[in-house]
């Protein structure tokens, strides 16, 4: 992987990580509309940065598949390579 | 449903192989404490919870355990990699590789393979989160004995990372655990699993 594309993976991993933890914060605290506006953001900000990377790297959701240009689901590495990761 | 995202929650990037360490690590794999066990239990308490919060929450921490079963996964995957037969010997992992050569099984430390012994689902919504509060608590005493053991930096920043995670769950399961309570004060709710259902 590049190096491009292992740092614009890495604020992928930041942002999935921060909605989630908002996500789980949100499943008991249901009526903050702060912490609700704040995973907005963070969603929208995911959002564009997985565009991104599936539109120049491949795709990083099962999802996305279809929308490429060839079948890459496959392209190495895997998550759990060290490859992959930063 | 599921759907798998080809990313780590969080990366993990280990220099040196050490087999030893992954026969350690591998318990919070398949182990009684584990990543597996966790998922397995909290995915499986659903069913009978009678709020929406602890169903949400049960799903989306289960779900979360799932990535963290991953995670630890490429851990032990990244740290036994193509270490050599004497590499195991000299570390004394020999076990570990006479049935699973550098592979990744669903096993404790000391070698039981998984066991869905090691977590509860009694349909008994308090019951179930009590549990899941024990187990969060284990889990992260698991971790603090990995880092006790452990001396490598790369691998320490991921396991202190689980046993953060473990933190923010254990809150998060007595949140659930206090509103359960005053629901059923307040016969918002009827949580034993007894009574029979209309
Ligand atoms: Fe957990």
């Amino acid at each position: 992987m590049s190096e491009e594309a292992l740092n614009l993976l890495k604020k992928i991993q930041q942002t999935t990580f921060a909605s989630y933890d908002m996500l789980l914060y949100l499943d008991t605290h249901e009526d903050d509309k702060k912490a609700f506006k704040l995973l907005q953001s963070l969603g929208t900000k995911k959002k564009a940065l997985i565009a991104e990377y599936e539109d120049k790297f491949g795709p990083l959701m099962q999802s996305a598949v279809p929308e490429q240009e060839s079948f890459n689901w496959l392209d190495n590495p895997w998550p759990w390579e060290k490859e992959g990761n930063k | 449903m599921f759907e798998y995202k080809k990313f780590l929650e969080y990366p993990v990037k280990i220099k040196n192989t050490n087999p030893r360490l992954a026969n350690i690590i591998i318990t919070q794999y398949g182990g009684p404490n584990g990543e597996l066990a966790a998922s397995v239990r909290y995915l499986s308490q659903r069913y009978t919870m009678p709020d929406k919060v602890s169903k949400g929450l049960l799903t989306d921490i289960g779900t979360e355990e799932l990535a963290h079963l991953e995670i630890v996964g490429s851990l032990v995957s990244q740290l036994s990699k193509c270490a050599p037969p004497e590499e195991w010997e000299k570390l004394q992992s020999w076990e570990y590789y006479s049935d699973n050569g550098a592979s990744v099984y669903p096993q404790s430390a000391q070698g039981s393979p998984f066991n869905a012994a090691s977590i509860a689902v009694t349909g008994d919504p308090l019951t179930n989160l009590y549990e899941d509060l024990a187990a969060e608590q284990k889990a992260r005493a698991v971790y603090d004995n990995i880092l006790r053991l452990s001396d490598d930096p790369d691998v320490n920043e991921v396991i202190k990372f689980l046993r953060q995670r473990e933190v923010v769950h254990f809150q998060r399961f007595g949140e659930a655990l206090d509103k359960m309570q005053s629901d059923l004060k307040q016969k918002k709710i009827t949580g034993t699993g007894l009574k029979k259902c209309k």
